[in-house]
């Protein structure tokens, strides 16, 4: 699982030009990646397409042999998934590429741009409970992780975690996340309590709002790039 | 929509009041707040002291309107807070010992413009509050910023801007100064006293002895299984030793010295400040 | 193993706008069950939950990125429609976290969310187990369903001429084997359902032991309001 908390502090700490952009640009960069790995039938085109994201995350101080590594994660699915069509190398290949250029671009957008900039956006298409849970569930996920890590070195300093005892160890893991859940579950109760004390009634975070930067050429150029690198090689 | 609200402070209305509360919890966890009634007038500082389990802040709670209690009355502005909340909460601030569970939007500026927002004020009024009250914080500076990735200094100034920005006529904070260095401590005490001496009502339960004579009007002492078994100014209470250790509170040094000087024979009243104490130790040391 | 998150670009276009579609529709019967409940009451159950089940996901239980999800936990306390929305949300983050597709968000929260719905619906028929298994069973028997779910959605998705034909070009049959990739998944999975089904069991266990009320869907309920905010603090 990716480090959320890593990703989120590369975005919330990071001046380059892709920071700069604005978030509507980026998710149409986005969009645009993902298009080109959707009607792409041949490998090479979204290879050199991966090259340029590359390229371009170097450029721009992104954490880009970090995001390399990451975007491969999405190649075991496709893996498994070429294995079942029999269709040798050049297939494996095709789908390889389709699934971690799509992530890689992802991955730029996420270490780019910090959650509440996105989940703003999409605030405005949600209905109010889910875009209202989105919001909660990016604020209380850090508070959560930070429990359990806190539980984690309690658990290591009492002796609870033994190399090559499973049981022993999963027994552990098991009662930390029951010690999460309830705990979660209480804290729900208080932020429910503060809701109605602080007055909510619909709006948890400012809606986003579409408005472009200067640099907002660089996202969009290079997923127009992508695109046109599928489109012309075929 | 624009509010305006006119304080008017040294009055005898009461606005807040709560006589012999009794709250059962699910886990069975009986609570008694008995003894003395908690009244609290309009414009006044007053300050719960009470041991862990004294019922502070199911106290506290029960003004919120959070709890409903099972037994005893609770009113706050003349109505029962937790059947009629929403007439009286966008009167009420509130300041909760854990910040996190206060804190509910990602940044700075979507936290402290919560209220504002889903209150209905306008998108330009807002800011105007949320501006207001940044400056007046002094953290106008961390206004794009993630809320978790703030300091806890940091976030319990985010949260009394959230609790503030509304300007409410009455002002609830549970430990407010837990976690706070000596220089935070002093800066809250300030801004709070600037707030009241334009009218805003304040309650606030602490166990720091320390800020009570620079803060409180009143104070209440509760004692767990007892409620509140004394009520007065910061002066009448610290004299009351026996009351406060029967809430697990430990006198100021202060008071416990020169009730020590005074059981020596020395003429010496009970000082509440330090100042204080070192005019009546130079008068003492000049007399002999 | 359904927690093998669907990228973009594999799935044929229009299996993963048909995932969408139902997952649309999915997401839009949960919210009308939930129509009754109080919606400050539901944001909170819904945030935490859907962090608990992503802070659980950041767990590696094995090298190869295999993680629980708690997604059948998340349909027990939270009951089939607010764990079904729990799912949505957490697959929404997820595929903001570069771990599975934009585009097929539909289908993989049709995955995940299913197991909410299902492992909330089997474990309340197992009553007569001990809690311990009667979870463990109910995630078993869950997981298995959903990763049947997943081999359909393959076998479905190798219904794909431009692709086999484009295949064919450069000089590979393209031969359909649904069944070798059943075969992978399957061995892969079955270590994978029995260390959630025995890490659920466990947790949920605690939860019985610590807070049984939790089990009865306490947090549906508006506490016979003697506290109609919530038991505080």
């Amino acid at each position: 699982m990716i480090d959320v908390a890593r990703i989120d502090h590369w975005a919330a700490s990071g001046s380059g030009p892709f920071h700069r952009a604005s978030t509507p640009a980026k998710l149409l960069f986005l969009l645009f990646v993902v298009a080109s790995a959707v009607i792409t039938r041949n490998p090479y085109p979204l290879m050199a397409g991966y090259g340029l994201l590359l390229a371009v995350a170097a450029a721009s101080r992104l954490p880009w042999f970090r995001v390399m590594g990451l975007s491969w994660y999405a190649a075991l699915f496709a893996i498994l998934y070429a294995i079942s069509f029999r269709g040798g190398g050049w297939l494996a290949a095709l789908f390889i590429v389709k699934a971690i250029t799509p992530s890689f671009a992802m991955l730029m957008l996420i270490v780019s741009t910090p959650y509440p900039k996105i989940f703003s956006l999409f605030s405005a298409l949600l209905p109010e409970i889910l875009a209202a849970g989105l919001f909660m569930t990016y604020r209380t996920l850090f508070i959560l992780l930070d429990m359990m890590d806190n539980f984690a070195s309690a658990i290591r300093l009492r002796g609870g975690f033994s190399p090559g005892s499973l049981y022993k160890n999963s027994a552990n893991i098991s009662k930390g996340i029951g010690m999460l859940l309830v705990r979660a579950v209480e804290r729900a109760s208080r932020l429910y309590a503060v809701m109605v004390v602080r007055g909510y009634s619909g709006s948890m975070a400012e809606k986003g709002t579409v408005r472009f930067q200067r640099e907002d050429w660089l996202p969009l150029g290079t997923g127009m790039a992508v695109l046109m690198l599928v489109l012309i090689w075929k | 929509m624009n509010k305006k609200l006119h304080f008017h402070k040294g009055s005898n209305e009461s606005i807040v009041s709560v006589s012999c509360l009794k709250h059962v919890y699910p886990d069975t966890t009986e609570i008694h707040i008995c003894g003395l009634d908690f009244v609290v007038n309009r414009g006044e500082r007053v300050v719960v002291l009470g041991g862990n389990g004294s019922g502070k802040t199911t106290l506290l709670y029960h003004i919120l309107g959070l709890l409903a209690p099972d037994e005893g009355k609770v009113a706050v502005f003349g109505i029962n807070p937790a059947a009629q909340y929403s007439v009286v909460r966008e009167r009420m601030g509130v300041l909760l010992q854990n910040v996190d569970d206060q804190i509910l939007s990602p940044t700075v500026w979507d936290d402290i413009s919560f209220s504002p927002r889903n209150y209905g004020y306008g998108k330009t009024e807002s800011a105007d509050m949320v501006e207001q009250v940044m400056d007046e914080l002094g953290i106008r500076h961390l206004r794009d910023k993630i809320c978790h990735y703030l300091s806890g200094g940091e976030k319990r100034k985010v949260a009394l801007a959230g609790a503030l920005v509304m300007r409410p006529e009455l002002l609830i904070l549970d430990e407010p100064f837990e976690g706070l260095d000596s220089r935070s401590r002093t800066e809250l005490v300030t801004l709070l006293n600037k707030r009241n001496a334009e009218g805003m009502t304040i309650i606030m339960s602490t166990h720091d002895l320390n800020l009570v004579p620079g803060f409180a009007d009143r104070v209440y002492v509760l004692a767990k299984g007892h409620g509140v078994i004394t009520a007065g100014t910061p002066a009448d209470i610290f004299l009351q030793v026996d009351a406060l250790k029967a809430s697990n509170i430990d006198p100021p040094l202060l008071t416990e010295l020169f009730l020590k000087l005074r059981d020596r024979g020395l003429p010496v009243d009970v000082p509440v400040h330090v100042d204080q104490a070192v005019s009546d130790l130079v008068r003492l040391i000049n007399n002999r | 193993m359904t927690h093998m998150h669907i990228p973009d670009g594999i799935l044929p276009v229009g299996l993963w706008l048909f995932g969408l579609i139902v997952m649309v529709l999915a997401v839009g019967f949960s919210l009308f069950q939930l129509r009754g409940m109080d919606m400050v009451r539901k944001i909170p159950l819904l945030g935490v939950l859907s962090a608990a089940m992503l802070v659980a996901m950041s767990l590696e239980i094995l090298p190869i990125f295999y993680h629980i999800n708690l997604s059948v936990v998340a349909g027990i306390l939270l009951g089939p429609a607010l764990g079904f929305l729990a799912a949505f949300i957490a697959n929404l983050i997820l595929a903001f976290m570069g771990h599975g597709g934009i585009t097929v968000i539909g289908l993989n929260t049709l995955l995940l969310g299913s197991e909410a719905v299902l492992g909330h619906t089997l474990f309340h028929l197992f009553k007569r187990l001990p809690v311990f298994w009667r979870s463990a069973t109910a995630t078993v028997l869950t997981l298995f369903m959903t990763t049947m779910a997943l081999i359909g959605i393959v076998a479905v998705s190798h219904i794909d001429p431009e692709l086999l034909s484009h295949g064919a070009e450069h000089g590979h049959a393209g031969q359909v084997s649904v069944r070798t990739f059943a075969i992978m998944v399957v061995s892969l999975g079955v270590i994978g359902w029995t260390i959630e089904a025995a890490i659920t069991g466990a947790v949920v266990r605690f939860i019985s032991q610590v807070k049984p009320d939790l089990l009865d869907h306490a947090l549906h309920r508006d506490k016979e309001d003697k506290q109609p905010r919530g038991n505080m603090p």
